[in-house]
């Protein structure tokens, strides 16, 4: 009779336990849940206030005249089209819902900074640019619209990202729709009608589709031809036969032939992969998965014969610029000459494994995109003048000529100066032609390599 | 006589200066009418930028330089004496520090976007090659540099369900030094995929929406798209 009893209460007080273990997780979990849902609420009201500001300042962009005062709200609008893209790509979207309208909000940022460069460099925004200003002013007008309208649904439904993103987890496979996704979907939709930007910008619709300059004018090669290129450029080694197989193509940037190349005899080791480029057949990048044993070979060995590698290959003169040790392999990045010049753009990177020095990695794309004889400007000022423009609070030397990208597709010729402050270094370049300052960018020492920011 | 006397030591003052880098130059020199050097052309660079100089940079302080610096001492509340003194210089912005501050060395790294960027290869890509980890760490760096895409590592990595192994934790495992290797070489630039923005293992269940986009290639178990 007692046993009966004990087991009853003992049965109760589990239950009374499990109760309240579950009744605490569900207040977690709902408290959990609404604070996300704030976040993403937040997320949104900054979006569409921002989207509102953009509006605003682009078309008291198109109404200035004082040079000063465009500068000012060119940078504004920068900034409040990069906080709404933050905002933006918070929110449970995903690409295929926001991209375009994420797209328009960089493109919108890049636009008004590449213009805003322009103004302050003394340059008046002409007519084309202000219709472009116009079309973009139009499209956020579009964009602000149609979030206030979302913002009424999200304000009757305190839930509404929470709902959204229920969907988003039990609809991952089925193509998106009701509720918050077809009214995104449909913002996204608007988007898509608004007008290709031809500017120089990063992000530039027309340099996403540039011509690789090294390949231009000639002819395609077929999968043969590219498993004898792949043959050739690979960093053989004694007492190995080598075997190279075409094993697909692809698509991308540079369009390719995919080739393996696995070697027979001698110390084993995994295949390289390689990407010959249909056009012209020229290596892409190259690419061996093995890693690398003990070091036996010096960075400074390795460096030489990272070069010899490259002229071998017939890349004409080049300048080791830039070093990164991953484990044990490095990576050297070198950039070719022209009369001295160091032509930045040009770059190809060398990976050396350490343990035998073997070449296991190359990359040339940017080469390949960019490398051409190039018809360098007269430098028009001397390098003391260029010295001058330096701030004078550095303690400097250097001043080689170098040629930099500005943008993306924009060159220009300027002097190389390393500075110091304290115990910080910087690279100063200042332009040859006019002796503007250009860039400036900051040496971090890390245990890898020296990088610039 | 004095002018010339004055120019020359000038000239010899920024010969010195340019041989010697920057420590020596201690203050400002003053400039006038027949000035001439380095000196008076960071000065008419100054002016030309702000708009009050449209003469030629030649260096050399003529009527030219006296209008546009008596201009821009009016406009600033200077005394238009059309004399470079050292108010005039401070206004220019270009007065040379009277000592330079301690400058303590900064912090910054790359740490943090390695590791970040290696915690998804891990999730994503554990049990593929090293190319293949190289080509998921490239997607991720690509989309960084897409209008489409947040411009930093941890706005793409953290997008919404933009990464499985993020969203189910799968990144958080420990990281492999090939995974390290990876994210570095990826970062270096290597991307063996031209470009994609990107991949899905097409063995698993994904959006039909991904399959429009303009194939590139297979590395290992994964596809890469633009």
């Amino acid at each position: 009779m007692r046993k009966w009893i004990l087991a009853v209460i003992v049965g109760l007080l589990a239950l009374a336990a499990v109760a309240s273990w579950g009744y605490s997780q569900q207040t977690a979990n709902r408290r959990l849940e609404i604070y996300l849902t704030n976040k993403y609420q937040r997320a949104f009201y900054d979006l569409a206030s921002q989207t509102q500001n953009l509006e605003v300042l682009l078309s008291k962009s198109m109404v200035t005249s004082d040079p000063r005062l465009d500068s000012a709200l060119l940078m504004d609008i920068r900034q409040q089209a990069a906080f709404a893209q933050s905002n933006l790509c918070q929110l449970p979207l995903n690409d295929a819902l926001a991209g375009r309208t994420a797209k328009f909000l960089s493109q919108v940022g890049d636009y008004a900074d590449s213009l805003a460069r322009q103004v302050n460099q003394g340059e008046t925004i002409d007519a084309k640019q202000w219709d472009t200003l116009n079309s973009l002013y139009q499209q956020a007008a579009v964009l602000n619209g149609e979030l206030q309208g979302m913002q009424a649904a999200v304000a009757q439904n305190s839930f509404y990202f929470g709902e959204m993103v229920r969907q988003v987890k039990s609809k991952l496979q089925k193509p998106p729709d009701d509720l918050a996704r077809t009214d995104f979907q449909s913002v996204d939709k608007q988007m898509q009608s608004y007008p290709a930007l031809v500017y120089d910008g990063p992000f530039s619709e027309h340099l996403e589709r540039a011509e690789p300059r090294e390949l231009s004018g000639l002819g395609d090669i077929d999968a043969p031809e590219a498993e004898r290129r792949a043959l050739a450029f690979i960093d053989k080694q004694s007492g190995a036969d080598y075997q190279a197989r075409v094993t697909g193509t692809t698509n991308g940037r540079i369009p390719a032939h995919r080739v393996e190349v696995t070697r027979t005899g001698g110390p084993g080791g995994a295949a390289t992969v390689l990407d010959v480029s249909r056009q012209g057949g020229k290596v892409i990048w190259m690419m061996n998965s093995r890693p690398a044993g003990d070091q036996t070979v010096s960075i400074e060995e390795a460096r030489r014969k990272a070069l010899q590698f490259l002229s071998d290959r017939g890349f004409g003169e080049m300048r080791s610029t830039y070093f990164q040790r991953q484990g044990n392999s490095v990576t050297f990045n070198f950039a070719a000459l022209q009369n001295g010049v160091t032509l930045y753009p040009d770059l190809v990177k060398v990976t050396v494994a350490l343990d035998n020095g073997e070449v296991v990695g190359a990359e040339t794309s940017g080469y390949l995109m960019s490398h051409r004889q190039r018809d360098l400007p007269k430098a028009a000022i001397s390098r003391e003048r260029a010295l001058a423009v330096v701030n004078p609070r550095l303690e400097v030397s250097g001043g080689d000529l170098v040629l930099i990208p500005v943008g993306v597709s924009d060159e220009k010729l300027a002097y190389e100066f390393h500075g110091k402050l304290g115990e910080d270094s910087y690279l100063i370049y200042v332009n040859a032609v006019n002796g503007r300052e250009e860039n400036v960018l900051k040496l971090i020492e890390t245990p890898g390599g020296t990088l610039t920011m | 006589m004095i002018v010339i006397c004055a120019a020359c030591l000038l000239a010899l003052t920024a010969a010195l200066v340019s041989l010697h880098g920057r420590q020596a130059a201690a203050q400002n020199p003053v400039l006038y009418w027949g000035s001439s050097g380095d000196d008076v052309f960071r000065v008419q660079q100054r002016l030309s930028q702000w708009g009050y100089y449209k003469g030629s940079m030649d260096g050399f302080y003529g009527d030219d330089t006296f209008q546009a610096v008596s201009y821009f001492q009016r406009s600033n509340g200077l005394v238009a004496d059309g004399v470079v003194g050292q108010a005039t210089w401070d206004a220019l912005g270009l007065s040379v520090p009277r000592e330079t501050p301690a400058v303590s060395r900064g912090v910054a790294t790359d740490r943090g976007d390695v590791t970040l960027l290696a915690r998804v290869i891990e999730g994503e890509a554990a049990n593929e090659s090293l190319l293949g980890k190289v080509a998921v760490g490239a997607v991720i760096l690509n989309r960084t540099k897409s209008a489409s895409f947040p411009r930093t590592i941890s706005g793409v990595i953290f997008q919404q369900d933009a990464f499985e192994s993020i969203a189910n934790g799968q990144a958080y495992r420990p990281l492999s030094q090939e995974s390290l290797q990876a994210a570095q070489m990826a970062m270096g630039g290597y991307d063996p995929t031209g470009g994609a923005l990107f991949f899905w293992n097409p063995a698993k269940p994904v959006n039909p929406w991904v399959w429009s986009r303009n194939i590139v290639t297979q590395i290992g178990n994964h596809v890469f798209a633009r």
